[in-house]
């Protein structure tokens, strides 16, 4: 598996964008305004050299969102932003469930508040790809880290067989409340589940 | 090694220090646990059968809906956090944590019982964090309030003060956005101290800052400079505003009783600069511009205002 064709390019970018569009709607209902999710790109890319894609510098801190996968599509799947855009993010809910002058930052809020957004992002997503393939596919329990992008993606690839896995990484833009917030969500998964998902429809 | 039967999860399930139940796809309750009994008042024979949202009817939000739909169809974990949610279920707190909190603060965890179409929704009671979160911060924001402030006047203290102005200076002249000082000092305070006691020097002090601070606007600091000094920043104000404040505080002082002195009993000697717009300068050199008036004021004869441009 070295590269998407366009075809398949487009294939994902539909069912990603279905999958991202239920979970703006989970969220919406939490900021009782509208949120707005899309995929604008899909790169198909291995752990080694994923960090091409992503704009960080080498010492600055990220928030990730962690779901290991089994049954028809077997790895993880992580939620990835960088910590303005999960501080942004944390704020734009918080302010609008509790109101602006009651609500004071912390990180325990915020690590709170960004296992559910990623929990609910990464559930709709893997859901829309279950039920593309007709088959059932679990979700561990979510785990949150605060770190630099090399000390978490050493974890991953520590747990995961990274012979025969590759990433599958989806830039995803979140627009609430005239903020604008950049993420990432990366499928580190077996290639045969990648073909899987490949294969059905195409 | 003991043989685990039955019993001893069901017993498990029952004894688990969190609340435990299952649901069905429609919220219908399968398994209440002594946990929720406790908790709720409500024994298991009571709920099994019926559905979660007609006992507490606030259950039955997007949120929960959702999450329970993605447990039991998708086989996905599911996370309803405290901080988003509050809690699930409604249980009167019964006990006092100083105050703020009436309903227990709950986390909330979904997981699919395998093999059926269950989900083993658990309730965290997290009132412990919750508090102390609370008081931490409380903690931290009184901490920082000591450090940029002066604990007998409130006054902000010196420390505060560079760090504004070096944040300040950043915008002065490119945004066009001026300051005015006034450098205080009241007339006579280490004769008043030695007359009248400590207390009373301290009670002046106070009385002093908080006439000063009747006449500040929002954007303006007071700085409780030194001893008896004190320093009044004027946001984005003309160097005739900044003038015509100094001497209504000056006056203000002069008409104010400071018991046991009657109106008149205290004055101040002020000293006034201006940070011109036009002009970057340093903050060190501003301040001593405004310190060089003051010297004047005092040397004249005290109870009066001295604004830069005086000549000695």
């Amino acid at each position: 598996m070295t590269y998407l064709s366009l075809e398949q390019t487009d294939h994902l970018t539909e069912l990603c964008n279905i999958g991202m569009g239920r979970a703006a709607k989970q969220l919406s209902g939490l900021l009782s305004d509208d949120i707005h999710m899309t995929v604008p790109s899909i790169e198909l890319t291995t752990l080694a050299e994923m960090h091409q894609f992503i704009n960080v510098k080498r010492d600055d801190e990220m928030v990730f969102v962690m779901q290991r996968l089994s049954g028809a599509l077997q790895g993880s799947v992580s939620l990835i932003f960088k910590s303005d855009s999960s501080e942004a993010l944390t704020d734009v809910l918080m302010t609008s469930m509790i109101g602006e002058e009651v609500y004071q930052h912390s990180l325990e809020i915020e690590k709170e508040a960004m296992i559910e957004v990623g929990n609910v992002i990464i559930s709709a997503s893997v859901g829309t790809l279950a039920n593309h393939l007709g088959e059932e596919v679990e979700l561990s329990v979510p785990a949150y880290h605060l770190s630099t992008f090399d000390v978490f993606m050493s974890s991953v690839s520590q747990e995961a067989d990274t012979e025969d896995t590759s990433v599958l990484l989806l830039s995803t833009e979140l627009s609430a409340k005239a903020n604008e917030i950049s993420g990432m969500l990366a499928f580190n998964i077996r290639n045969e589940s990648i073909e899987r998902l490949l294969r059905v429809g195409a | 090694m003991v043989e685990l039967g039955d019993d001893a999860f069901k017993w498990a399930f029952h004894q688990a220090p969190v609340g435990m139940m299952l649901l069905d796809s429609n919220c219908v309750i399968h398994s209440w646990n002594h946990w929720l009994e406790e908790k709720t008042g409500k024994q298991a024979e009571e709920v099994i059968g019926h559905a979660l949202s007609d006992l507490y009817p606030e259950s039955a939000n997007p949120r929960f809906v959702w999450a329970l739909e993605q447990v039991i169809q998708n086989n996905a974990q599911q996370v309803l956090s405290h901080a988003l949610n509050r809690y699930l279920i409604p249980i009167k707190l019964t006990y006092d944590h100083g105050g703020e909190l009436d309903n227990m603060p709950q986390q909330i965890y979904l997981a699919p019982i395998m093999g059926h179409k269950l989900a083993l929704v658990s309730i965290l009671d997290i009132t412990e964090n919750v508090v102390r979160a609370a008081a931490l911060m409380e903690i931290a924001q009184k901490l920082e309030q000591e450090s940029i402030r002066d604990p007998l006047t409130n006054a902000y203290n010196r420390r505060f003060m560079w760090e504004w102005l070096s944040q300040r200076k950043k915008v002065i002249v490119p945004r066009q956005r001026p300051v005015g000082c006034l450098l205080l000092d009241i007339d006579f305070f280490k004769k008043l101290n030695d007359n009248y006691g400590h207390v009373m020097g301290d009670n002046v002090l106070k009385r002093f800052a908080e006439v000063i601070d009747r006449s500040l606007r929002a954007d303006d600091i007071l700085v409780r400079y030194g001893g008896e000094e004190f320093v009044v920043l004027l946001s984005d104000v003309t160097f005739e505003m900044a003038v015509s404040a100094a001497e209504r505080i000056r006056a203000a002082i002069e008409n104010e009783a400071f018991s046991p002195l009657k109106a008149g009993g205290v004055t101040c000697s002020i000293g006034v600069s201006y940070w011109d717009p036009v002009v970057p300068r340093e903050a060190e050199e501003f301040i001593n511009e405004a310190d060089e008036k003051l010297y004047m004021s005092k040397e004249n004869g005290r109870n009066q205002v001295t604004p830069k441009g005086s000549e000695i």
